[in-house]
């Protein structure tokens, strides 16, 4: 009887540990990815705007890094950096940035607007600058 | 002197045309499914709108990808099994405000608006009517509030059975929106 047991309550517990894991799994840390694409941001503006479906099969929910200027700074905790033809939604704690400064962000994509014909990108961090 | 008058027409009227439109991209749309097994929450941040002061036109657009849960595999199901967002992006609505007519900008207040379009999520597009508030705060901030119901099954979103029952019929939409004077 025993020797029955022993293996049924070990796949027992295996299977509610893994439950218990994939059920509290940390959320995805685009930061810790490594960029697949790199951009300026009008040409990643014109490739989803010219081809979208093909474009984001390929890249959508991908880390991406896009450089440009930063024409605006908006939303409520001035998290929304607008580039030019681009919006990135930062994460918490970013360095600071200003408008006119020029950055480089690995964000990861999430579609295109095309209430403002804007690339959208979310999860973003302020890449430090080589030099 | 009728060149003159006709340009001084054309500035003045794209002037109040520049003037009445109001936008945002930092939006916030937050649903809420409620059971007795589960409570489940998601917020989106970044969502885009304009509206038209002098038309009425009311749009938004959300990417479904930046809903946020507290949950990852929540948030992992509701993209790949639910709303397919590989697929279908981005969520719409177009439509009007059909008593535009009683909101006075001049005056800071809360008007009730009547809201009428189309509202598209996971590629099916629906009619919808929703009652909102506008806030009107000064000639540079507006702020504009909705609460609304959703049938995941009028848009084609399929729950499967093991599920069914953490998951309302009916998912309860809050929208608030912060416009800024669009200037071009």
């Amino acid at each position: 009887m025993k020797k029955i047991i022993f293996p049924i309550v070990s796949v027992v517990l295996v299977a509610a540990a893994i439950g218990y894991y994939m059920f509290n799994k940390p959320h995805r840390d685009v930061a810790s990815e490594r960029a697949i694409y790199t951009f300026e941001d009008q040409q990643l503006n014109q490739l989803l705007s010219k081809n979208f479906d093909s474009a984001f099969s390929v890249m959508g929910d991908q880390p991406i890094e896009v450089s440009g200027e930063i024409k605006s700074i908006e939303g409520d905790h001035n998290n929304l950096i607008v580039l030019n033809g681009v919006v990135v939604q930062l994460q918490d704690n970013q360095p600071a940035v200003l408008i006119g400064d020029h950055v480089t962000i690995k964000a990861r994509l999430t579609g295109f607007d095309d209430l403002f014909m804007e690339a959208k990108l979310d999860q973003g961090t302020i890449q430090p600058k080589n030099e | 002197m009728r060149l003159l008058i006709l340009s001084l027409i054309i500035t003045l009227s794209s002037t109040l045309n520049a003037q009445s439109k109001w936008f945002t991209r930092s939006g916030q749309i937050k649903f809420y499914s409620s059971t007795p097994v589960e409570d489940i929450e998601a917020i989106n941040n970044s969502v885009s709108s304009v509206l038209d002061q002098a038309t009425g036109n009311i749009q938004f657009s959300a990417e479904i990808k930046s809903f946020v849960f507290e949950k990852a595999l929540m948030q992992e199901h509701f993209n790949e099994n639910y709303m397919e967002s590989d697929e279908y992006p981005q969520a719409k609505f177009a439509g009007k405000i059909t008593n535009m007519n009683e909101v006075d900008w001049s005056t800071p207040g809360d008007y009730e608006v009547m809201i009428e379009g189309k509202l598209t999520i996971h590629g099916e597009t629906q009619e919808v009517k929703v009652k909102g508030t506008f806030r009107v705060v000064d000639a540079s901030s507006l702020k504009a509030k909705a609460e609304f119901k959703v049938k995941p099954e009028d848009y084609k979103i399929s729950i499967p059975d093991i599920v069914r029952e953490k998951i309302a019929k009916e998912i309860s939409v809050t929208v608030n929106m912060e416009y800024k004077p669009l200037k071009r």
